[in-house]
Order: C-alpha cells, then structure tokens, then sequence
C-alpha cells in the first residue's frame, strides 16, 4: 500500500505552500511584533526633535534625514535574530531548507514593502506638519516614488543580508562567519551608493540607469545570498 | 487553514535504512557514525539503544533530514519505495524527529509552538497534543523556557504523538520526565499506536522500564550498528549458567562469553546464544542452573567499555549503564 | 508482570494458560483484545500478537472475525492432560532427585505422600487428585 504518485504531489505541493505560508508569516509577524514600537519610538522622537526646533527656532529639518529613512537598520538586526528562531522548529516540523528559503524571500519582500511605505508616508507628513508650525524645510525637495523606490530596494536588501548573516554564523562560526559576512555586506554597499548617497548628503542622485541597476544587482546578490546559505544548511545535534 | 488534504490518513507506515553510512563532524576527529548499516523495518516500535556518545542522536537527525550524511545513504519511505531523506519534502513531511532540545520557541508559549506543528504536520491531532499536555499537566499557555525539564519532556511528548508521522522518532525525550509521567507516557504511545499504525523508534540507554515496548531492537556501539533484530529474538539470545566451573565451561563451548562470575568454587556465566532443548536437559542433569538474560544486562555486556569478568552477572541486578561520555 | 528473561510472548502464552487451567478463564469466555493487553500490560501489541497467535495454533483459543479471540471450547481437557502428562518428568522427578540429593529416604516421602492422601480424600472425593496442582505450568520445559 504505497501512496499514488498523484496524491503525493497533491500533497507535497500543499505542504509546501503551507510550509512557506508559515515562515513569511513568522518573518512577517515576528518583524511587526517589535517593529510596530520601532516606528512609536520613530515618531516620538520626529516629535521631541521638531518641538526642540521650535522653542529654539532651529535651522531646519531635513526630513529624509530623519529616523524615518533608517527603517532598513532595524529590519537588518531583526533579519538577524529570526532565521535562528525558527530554522529548528521549522525543520522540525517537516519544513525544508527550501520553503525555509521561499519564506523568508517571501516574507523579507513584504516587511521591506511594508517598513519603506510606512517610513515614505513618515517622511511625506513631516514636511507637512513642519509647514503648520512653521519650521523650515531643508534639503532638496525629491520626488517622493523615487524615495519609495530606494527604501523598498534598500529595505529588502537589508533583511535578506540580514538573514544570510544569521546563517553563515550558524553554519561557519565565529572566525570563518565574520569573514563571510564582509562578502555579504558587499550588496548592501552596492545599494547604498546606488541610492541614499545623493538623497542624504544633498549630493546629486546618481544617474536613474546606476539606481535601477545598482538596486536590481543588490537586490539579486543578497537573495542569492540567502539562499546559498539555508541551501545546505546542516543542524546540529544539540541546538535548543 | 484546518483543511488537510484526505491523503495524508492514508500514508503507510515509513521504514527506514541507512546504508554504509560516515557523520564525521570535524575533518580529523573520530567519526560519529563509521560506515553504520541499518534497517528499521516499517510499522515497528523500535529501541535504538546505545550509551551516551555512541551515535543515537547522531543516526536520528540523519533520518529526519536534519543534516545529511558524509558519505552512504540515508533512505525512508513506504516499503519498497525508499527514498534519500536529506531536504526531501516527501520525507521531512513524514517523518517526525522530537529531540531533548524540544524545537519549539522558547520564549513563547507552548501554544504558539504546537500551531506551527500543526500547521505543517499533515495528519496532525489536536485532539491528541491536549490529551497528552493535559495527562502529564502541562499548561499550554505557560512559555517553555518556564517548564521544568520534565514538563519541557512532556511537550516533547505531545508533539511526537500527535504529528502521528508515519515516522516518529523521539530521542531520549522522556528521559526528562519523572517516572510516573513516563508510564504515562508509554499508555499514551501504545493506545495510540494501536489504534493509529506507524513506525516509532525510540533511543535511549535506560533499557529495562521500555524494552516491552519494542518489537525491533537496533544496539549502536562506537557509531557503528552492533546488531539490530526482533525483540524476541534477542530476549532469548543471551543464557546464563550457574553451577560448578568446571562444568559450566564445558556446556559453555565456544559461545561468546558476556560476562562471568565466580563464587568459591561456583561459576556464573552469561553468553551469548541459545540451548537447545537436548543442550539444556544435558546441563540440567549435570546440576546447572540455565536462566535467560535480560534485553538491559544483553545491552551492558555488548557495550561494556572492556571485558570485565568482575561484572556482575546476568542474574544479579545490574546498576545502570556507566555514564560516562 | 512478564519482566522474567525468557521471551515476553512466551510469559504471556503460559499466563493465559495458567489462567484456563485455573478456571479463571472460562471456555467460550472472550479474552482480551491484542490492543487492551498491550496496553494494559505495557507490552508491544505486536508480542501480544504472537503470543495469540500461538495460543490459537495450539487450540487453547480461537478467533471470531470480527469480534475477538475467545477460550476454544475442550481448552480446559488439553491443558490438563499436556500438564498431566508432563507433570511426572517436571514436578515429581525434580523434587525426588532433590530429595537423594538431601539423603531423605524414600520411605518417608512415601510416607508423608500417604498421609496427605488420606486427609485429602474425604473433602476430594468426587475431583481427581492431579487437578490439584496448583501452578504446574511454572516450571519451564
């Protein structure tokens, strides 16, 4: 009585979709339960700052400046700590190092979408309450789908950096895992040349062809990344 | 989210072999597994015994595509369908490896462990995973990392049984438990496993309150397979003879001696092998006493660091297996 | 229960023989289900099987598809006889060999044999002496 091949791809198929689901929901999930304080803490300071401008009749705010536009920061060290929470139980529970992978470049995609919208509507309401209160905006004005654009690519970039730098330590340990991980900050190098270099710094942008590539190439090279490192991944006998 | 698909009821009971297979974790150090044969014959409740260090663990993460072998190969599947287990959904989602270690989170509450179980387990049992916390009363809504050893055992338990895999595999998790939990342990297993067939291995080294239990037993010695048989095949492997020491080395002939004993002038000697009936009238009218040898002495014999003729024989009750690492 | 060092399968067929012997299983009486023993007994159902199965080809029980296994009726006659039968090579030459080994004469063991026969033989009068025997399956063959 062995199973039909027909109702074992039925099954391995539905596995897996489920075995994906569950990963992007624990990326996803995981990454909101302390995020949400992330952005809380974000706009509480935004506060603190403009009132200190205000009573001291401050120079001006650079709104992209702001901690709104470090959103890929506290995604990165998120992106750290979650691929070693779950990697156990998810192998555990009849997982695969391959839905481990599709779950969280599932789940890196969505939460990098999520944190670079919410921190674009940040940066879009500031100027606006700073024009109510009559603060002076600095920096150049940008268009505002080129900034969604950058935080998407850069957001994403971290988190999936962030992940494969999780693993590679798992895997290769202390001395061999800090090597890889200057290979695997190559990437996000490349992203942030391509991008928050000339929205920062008031430097001109460079060219929108160096952008789309240097994001696409990024982009690319850290999920390649991520998926060499879960590829092989090896438990340990004794990991709790 | 609750609709599983109807198939997964119908999965066959998973056997599993390892073939000519080497886990060496460092480059230089002594293999964990040396080129170790091994069958575990589907729908059996199989002991894999071993002392500490001898390659339980080891063997275990292999079939549950925790990590995959240095060399050999590592099969499970239905019968005449083996398959490789490493990173083979068919596999990972079939087989069910419950450790120590627990693998589920530890600074959430159980709950939110078991629904993830759940959401990848095909034939999982809620049921089932409340009857065996509720049994050996654990809260679910407590966080692991707060259990006591025996309760984190008990999770352990719960996510074995109710994966139902049509192969479970727990590595020494009820070692954890205190023995009241244990028993407990055991009738939820046997009820379940009569009334759901599936293959089942359990490892361990304290052999005496679980070895009704088994039907197959597998002995892993220094991360090779030492011998893996029908249970009752090896309960009535090993003799024990007591009487006079001349007497006894003659009926002894060229068995493999496990251990032997002496008292003045009187010899106990367990080996291994059996008498048959003409063997054991001619010892009894020569005034031998013939005994059988329990599964635990056979195990502390077999794997005894080095032939002790001052261990203690078959008859007297052994301690527990050394533990040493 | 069944932790002596013989096979468990092998305890539990002389368990379930003692207990037709004894009466305290009945012919046509239904006996455990394979499951209930097993877990009942903390054994592996697949030993209590072959235990059953054993039991079924020596005609102590039999099978009622679907319902269960129950004592075979004339169950109680074959286990006396193979008992009876065995009872002379197993229980009495043993205890006779032990007795030259003590140098207690024959005579007495005679002796004492007469007395409890006479005190016996008002309250047995109508049962055979053999069926007496309280455990005569307790020694291995």
């Amino acid at each position: 009585m062995t199973t039909t091949l027909e109702a074992r791809r039925e099954a391995v198929a539905d596995h897996e979709r489920r075995a994906t689901r569950a990963v992007t929901q624990y990326a996803v999930g995981g990454t909101w339960y302390i995020g949400i304080w992330y952005f809380v803490v974000s706009v509480v300071a935004a506060v603190v700052v403009i009132t200190i401008e205000v009573r001291n009749g401050g120079v001006g705010i650079n709104p992209a400046a702001g901690p709104a536009g470090s959103a890929r920061f506290f995604l990165f060290v998120m992106a750290i700590l979650l691929p070693l929470m779950i990697t156990p139980v998810h192998l555990a529970a009849g997982g695969t190092r391959r839905t481990l992978t599709r779950g969280f470049l599932r789940g890196g995609a969505a939460v990098g979408l999520m944190f670079a919208a919410v921190s674009t509507l940040l940066v879009v309401v500031q100027p606006v309450v700073l024009g109510w209160l009559d603060v002076p905006v600095v920096g150049d004005p940008f268009p505002i789908l080129t900034y969604l654009g950058t935080q998407v690519a850069l957001c994403i970039v971290y988190v999936f950096t962030g992940n494969a730098i999780a693993i590679s330590y798992y895997r290769f340990g202390g001395w061999v895992g800090t090597a890889v991980l200057l290979l695997l900050l190559l990437p996000p190098a490349l992203a942030e040349y391509a991008t928050t270099v000339g929205l920062v710094t008031g430097l001109p942008l460079p060219s929108p062809a160096v952008v789309v590539v240097g994001c696409a190439v990024a982009l690319a090279a850290s999920a390649t990344a991520l998926w060499f490192m879960f590829r092989d991944l090896q438990v340990r006998p004794r990991v709790g | 989210m609750t609709a599983k698909p109807e198939s997964a009821e119908t999965v066959a009971p998973f056997a599993a072999e390892l073939r000519d297979v080497v886990v060496r974790y460092d480059r230089d150090g002594e293999p964990a597994l040396d080129r170790t044969d091994l069958t575990i014959p589907a729908g059996t409740i199989t002991g894999l015994l071993g002392r500490n260090g001898a390659g339980k663990s080891t063997l275990l993460s292999l079939l549950a595509g925790f990590r995959r072998p240095t060399s050999g190969e590592v099969l499970v599947g239905e019968p005449g369908s083996l398959e490789a287990a490493y990173e083979n959904p068919w596999a990972s989602m079939n087989v069910q490896l419950v450790r120590e270690s627990g693998d589920v989170w530890g600074d959430e509450r159980v709950s939110e462990s078991l629904s993830h179980y759940e959401l990848l387990r095909p034939a999982w049992d809620a049921d089932l995973a409340g009857l065996v916390l509720d049994t050996l009363e654990v809260d679910r809504c407590t966080k692991y990392e707060a259990l006591s050893r025996g309760k984190k055992s008990a999770v352990a338990a719960a996510v074995g049984l109710a994966s139902r895999a049509p192969l479970t595999i727990f590595d020494e998790v009820y070692l954890g438990m205190d023995a009241p939990s244990r028993y407990a342990f055991y009738d939820l297993l046997l009820a379940d496993y009569a009334e759901h067939p599936r293959t089942i291995v359990l490892s361990s080294h304290l052999i005496e309150e679980i070895e009704r239990l088994f039907e197959h037993v597998a002995i892993l010695d220094h991360g090779r397979t030492l011998l893996s048989e029908p249970a009752e095949d090896l309960r009535g492997r090993g003799t024990s003879l007591t009487g006079p020491a001349d007497v006894v080395a003659r009926h002894v002939g060229d068995r493999r001696v496990l251990s032997e004993q002496r008292l003045g002038r009187t010899a106990q000697v367990a080996v291994l092998g059996s008498f048959d009936a003409a063997q054991r009238a001619a010892a009894v009218s020569d005034g031998l006493e013939l005994d059988g040898v329990t599964l635990q002495d056979l195990f502390v014999h077999l794997t005894a660091t080095d032939v002790a003729p001052a261990q203690p024989g078959s008859g007297a009750p052994v301690a527990q297996p050394q533990e040493e690492r | 229960m069944f932790d002596g060092p013989e096979p468990i399968y092998v305890q539990i067929a002389d368990h379930l023989r003692a207990q037709v012997l004894s009466g305290e299983l009945r012919e046509e009486e239904q006996v455990m289900s394979t499951t209930q023993f097993a877990t009942t007994f903390r054994i592996n159902p697949a030993t209590a099987a072959k235990a059953f199965n054993g039991l079924v080809d020596e005609g102590v029980l039999y099978k009622r598809r679907g319902v269960g296994m129950f004592v075979a009726p004339g169950a109680h006659e074959t286990l006396l006889a193979a008992n009876r039968a065995a009872y002379v090579a197993e229980v009495l030459d043993p205890a006779l060999d032990r007795a030259e080994v003590l140098g207690i004469p024959l005579s007495t063991v005679l002796d004492h044999v007469r007395r409890r026969a006479s005190a016996a033989r008002p309250a047995a009068a109508q049962t055979s002496a053999p069926a007496q025997d309280p455990r005569p399956d307790e020694v291995t063959s």
